[in-house]
């Protein structure tokens, strides 16, 4: 799906600028086409729903060592455990991404709404979607180690 | 009334899909977070209502569910089906639920199911929604089934 292609590259762009504008770090692209994600360890997953013409989901995957520099960036603050602060951080980050996608898609016409951001964090988890989903990850790095974007889009619509 | 919606819907899918008896128990609204769960599906919901659904299943459970829901013995059931099933099960759960809301005019929108392996798991999010979580009880043990919602 050659749209998916166009979509990611609006994504990389748009987590570029949401780090570099925001959250005050400097990250790149270290593999814009990641074709598994298996266990997350330690980590903090952030999410939110895409519903309407598109659906989807938008998700963004941190080790806790990542979110934790991310939310000393974001809040100017240092946070060195697990909290609210580091939760909150990382569902605004979900949030935000969502938004930019809901303008990627939108741009095209389409009625795309967001659910709520949530977060989800562990010493091992993963994360699945179903088959009629196309889904696209990029893995990003930072100073203090690497996370991931993964953007889920439902490939043939259904009657929901 | 929206947990009743629910537990119409999940009656309906686990007699007409899923073919197994479930008994719901009473209504939980204040917070319950020991969720017993291994592995949870979840479909955010989008416009008059926004929040999210989610199924809370302990392995087995879901692996039974799965079993009976594809006419297969548990034993032969592979984790692809169980994921693949409990992202099923709680779209249609979300799609029935959606169809009592949406009488009168409402408008509710769902994305496409997530589904999350793992124990011990931490939530969060959604600070000033409401919610509640529905117990079930079937043959091969209990789950749950959460909304977590704010309402325009």
């Amino acid at each position: 799906m050659s749209s998916l292609t166009e979509i990611s590259d609006k994504l990389i762009e748009s987590t570029v600028e949401i780090f570099t504008g925001m959250i005050m770090m400097d990250i790149t692209v270290k593999d814009d086409n990641v074709k598994q994600l298996g266990k997350l360890q330690n980590s903090i997953t952030g999410m939110v729903g895409l519903a309407g013409i598109c659906k989807g989901v938008v998700a963004i995957h941190v080790p806790q060592e990542v979110a934790f520099s991310i939310t000393t960036n974001f809040l100017g603050m240092e946070v060195t455990e697990m909290n609210e602060d580091v939760q909150d951080a990382i569902g605004e980050i979900a949030n935000m991404l969502g938004g930019n996608v809901k303008t990627i898609l939108s741009d095209k016409g389409k009625a795309i709404q967001l659910s709520l951001p949530s977060t989800i964090s562990g010493d091992e988890y993963q994360m699945y979607s179903n088959d009629n989903v196309e889904r696209v990850i990029i893995e990003f790095s930072t100073s203090g180690g690497n996370f991931f974007v993964d953007l889920e889009l439902e490939s043939e619509p259904t009657d929901n | 009334m929206l947990d009743t919606y629910i537990k119409e819907s999940i009656s309906d899918v686990f007699s007409t899909m899923i073919m197994m008896d479930v008994t719901p128990g009473k209504t939980i609204t204040s917070g319950y977070t020991d969720f017993k769960a291994d592995i949870s599906s979840m479909i955010g919901l989008a416009g008059d209502i926004k929040g999210m659904l989610a199924l809370h299943l302990p392995y087995t459970v879901a692996r039974s569910i799965t079993g009976s829901m594809l006419g297969m013995d548990t034993e032969d059931v592979e984790n692809e089906d169980v994921t693949d099933a409990i992202g099923e099960i709680a779209n249609m759960v979300a799609g029935g639920f959606k169809t009592f809301f949406t009488q009168g005019g409402k408008q509710l929108l769902l994305s496409t199911p997530t589904i999350i392996s793992g124990s011990d798991l931490k939530t969060s999010g959604m600070s000033k929604a409401s919610s509640f979580v529905i117990p079930l009880a079937i043959s091969s043990g209990e789950f749950t089934v959460e909304l977590k919602y704010v309402q325009e």
